[in-house]
């Protein structure tokens, strides 16, 4: 399902592999027929434990080929760590990990399916890139961006990308890998990522019609944050709140966290899944009842508001 | 290379496997079973230039058993990777030797130790990297691996031909593990050899089986050499004493075992 929903981004990234020589992509069975087509015996469906698919990643990128995996987060994450961790010398593999399914919004069956603690798994992962897009835009400039890096790269797709791309003030090219700035107001900063860029965006334009004007910044990378934006933004407004759709614990709130202690201390709000497991449900009512709407990102950022230094 | 030359280098390195593991507890008899098969892979089948270790070309080894690390290390040391006094510090703070076999730290080694069940997996990958060159990829499996669902799962997929098969290499001890059955039904194609033949073992690897499922079954005797490990279980952990220690290097040939200078360890 989930394949069939980010399809076209997948549809990109085959066509980025096809284009690089070296490259293999390692899937579980059931592609669509095109990507034989393409990629040939570059592509390998095998569906063994994704420990296994690990370990023959690892394998090949030994062997010197630049190697792409498109698993579900539930299984990459989860199920693969451990391989990952044991098999992989991060820093030097050329490993690109694709995650499909990832998040709250990743399945609608429930806690199993359903990876919050992918980003904090593989954030800590010594070596390891981690890549968070938010729109299709986003997602084909990281791919692109994904293969050139040298080491291990993490790359959490979102489920559903929608069709129209967020309004970017800046251009996505080498300098804003790391995450970008996509509105500069001078009351509150909100960063976020992945589909909570957009929820964040939503909350920006409430926030405005009650005269608070907001920072958004969308942050492309947990592990590599976009220092000067984030802190650029919180040294204009004087607080932050950051959004994301994953469980609070080694998250994306707890990188911007550490950051801001060490270099511009300021009040700061986390919008994340808390101590919880997910559950069934449809995306938007996942995001309502886990409060991570751009109705509470308008109410965190509010209260955050009020708590700056004046 | 002949055998009485491979026997002698064998016995170096049993030497270099006691010394290391002096006053530690090690999986001691197992690591001396293994000894004879990695002399014969890396003086007589094995494609490598000790003065490029990194070569492209090489043939790999991925050690998918960690309780013979040390005879790894000792194997590697003997053969001209790095110096023989590295092996004192073998799992010390700063050591290029780790407690496991790991292929950042230590020059020689192929791949990575710590999920002996996914070395197949491993090895496979390698494999098929390398499928249209000429380096060979061996993998050497003990007896922990064939316990682990990991390990069948890969072998049913290499055996089907879903995967691209390495040269695989089974350690099994004085005849408790027969995995020949099961591999044979998963479609590998298997040969009994005897881990302590030098010729047997030279002769039945020096070809290159071209990519279909081989397995090569190494029937082994726990703690070769030295007749006080004899019969103990492969895998038990062992500490010799100093006592202990001089006694098993007298037995595994003190004529054979060069005049030692007094090596300082290092890192």
């Amino acid at each position: 399902m989930d394949l069939l929903r980010a399809g076209d981004t997948l549809d990109y990234l085959v066509q980025l592999v096809a284009e690089r020589p070296d490259a293999v992509l390692l899937t579980a069975a059931g592609n669509p027929e095109s990507w034989n087509a393409l990629l040939g015996k570059r592509l390998l469906s095998v569906d063994p434990s994704s420990e296994i698919l690990a370990a023959l990643a690892t394998g090949l990128a030994r062997s010197g080929r630049e190697v792409w995996c498109i698993v579900p987060a539930w299984r990459l994450a989860a199920q693969a760590y451990s391989a990952l961790r044991c098999l992989s010398g991060l820093g030097e593999l050329p490993l690109r990990l694709v995650s499909t399914a990832s998040g709250l919004t990743g399945s609608s069956v429930g806690a199993p399916t359903q990876m919050l603690e992918d980003l904090a798994l593989m954030r800590t992962l010594p070596g390891m890139t981690v890549l968070v897009p938010s729109d299709t835009a986003s997602a084909r400039f990281l791919l692109r961006r994904a293969a050139r890096v040298s080491g291990a790269v993490y790359l959490r797709l979102p489920s559903a990308l929608s069709a129209d791309d967020l309004p970017r003030t800046t251009p996505l090219d080498d300098e804003a890998w790391r995450g970008m700035a996509l509105s500069d107001g001078a009351d509150v900063t909100i960063c976020a990522c992945g589909i909570m860029v957009r929820e964040a965006l939503l909350a920006a334009a409430v926030l405005a019609r009650q005269g608070i004007e907001a920072s958004v910044v969308d942050v492309f990378s947990p592990t590599h944050l976009p220092e000067d934006a984030v802190l650029s933004a919180v040294r204009r407004t004087g607080c932050l709140v950051s959004a994301e759709e994953g469980c609070l614990a080694g998250g994306l709130g707890e990188a911007l966290a550490s950051l801001l202690c060490s270099a511009y201390p300021a009040p700061m709000l986390s919008l994340a899944v808390g101590n919880r497991a997910g559950q069934s449900g449809e995306a938007q009512e996942l995001l309502e009842y886990y409060g991570l709407s751009s109705r509470d990102v308008v109410g965190a950022a509010v209260q955050v508001w009020a708590m700056r230094r004046r | 290379m002949d055998g009485q030359e491979l026997a002698r280098l064998s016995r170096l390195v049993r030497g270099d496997v006691v010394r290391m593991t002096a006053c530690r507890a090690t999986p001691l008899a197992k690591a001396l079973s293994a000894v004879d098969l990695l002399v014969t892979l890396y003086w007589t089948i094995m494609t490598l230039d000790v003065a490029r270790p990194l070569a492209p070309l090489r043939d790999r080894l991925v050690m998918a058993d960690d309780d013979l690390v040390t005879a790894y290390y000792a194997t590697l040391a003997r053969r001209g990777f790095f110096p023989r006094q590295n092996l004192w510090s073998w799992g010390r703070l700063g050591s290029m030797l780790q407690g496991l076999a790991d292929d950042r730290h230590t020059l020689g080694v192929d791949g990575p130790g710590g999920r002996p069940e996914l070395g197949l997996a491993l090895a496979s990958g390698m494999a098929m990297g390398y499928a249209q060159g000429s380096e060979r990829v061996f993998c050497l499996v003990g007896e922990a691996a064939l316990a682990s669902g990991a390990f069948w799962q890969t072998a049913a997929a290499i055996g089907h031909g879903l995967l691209t098969a390495p040269e695989l290499l089974v350690l099994v001890h004085d005849g408790t593990i027969c995995p020949e059955t099961r591999m044979a039904s998963l479609g590998w194609k298997t040969a009994r050899l005897d881990g302590h033949d030098f010729v047997g073992m030279r002769q039945a690897l020096a070809r290159r089986t071209d990519h279909a499922a081989w397995v090569r079954i190494l029937e082994c005797h726990a703690g070769q050499g030295v007749s006080f490990l004899q019969g103990h279980v492969p895998s038990e952990i062992i500490g010799l004493s100093q006592l202990d220690q001089e006694r098993a290097l007298s037995e595994i040939d003190a004529e054979a075992i060069e005049a030692e200078e007094e090596l300082p360890w290092t890192f």
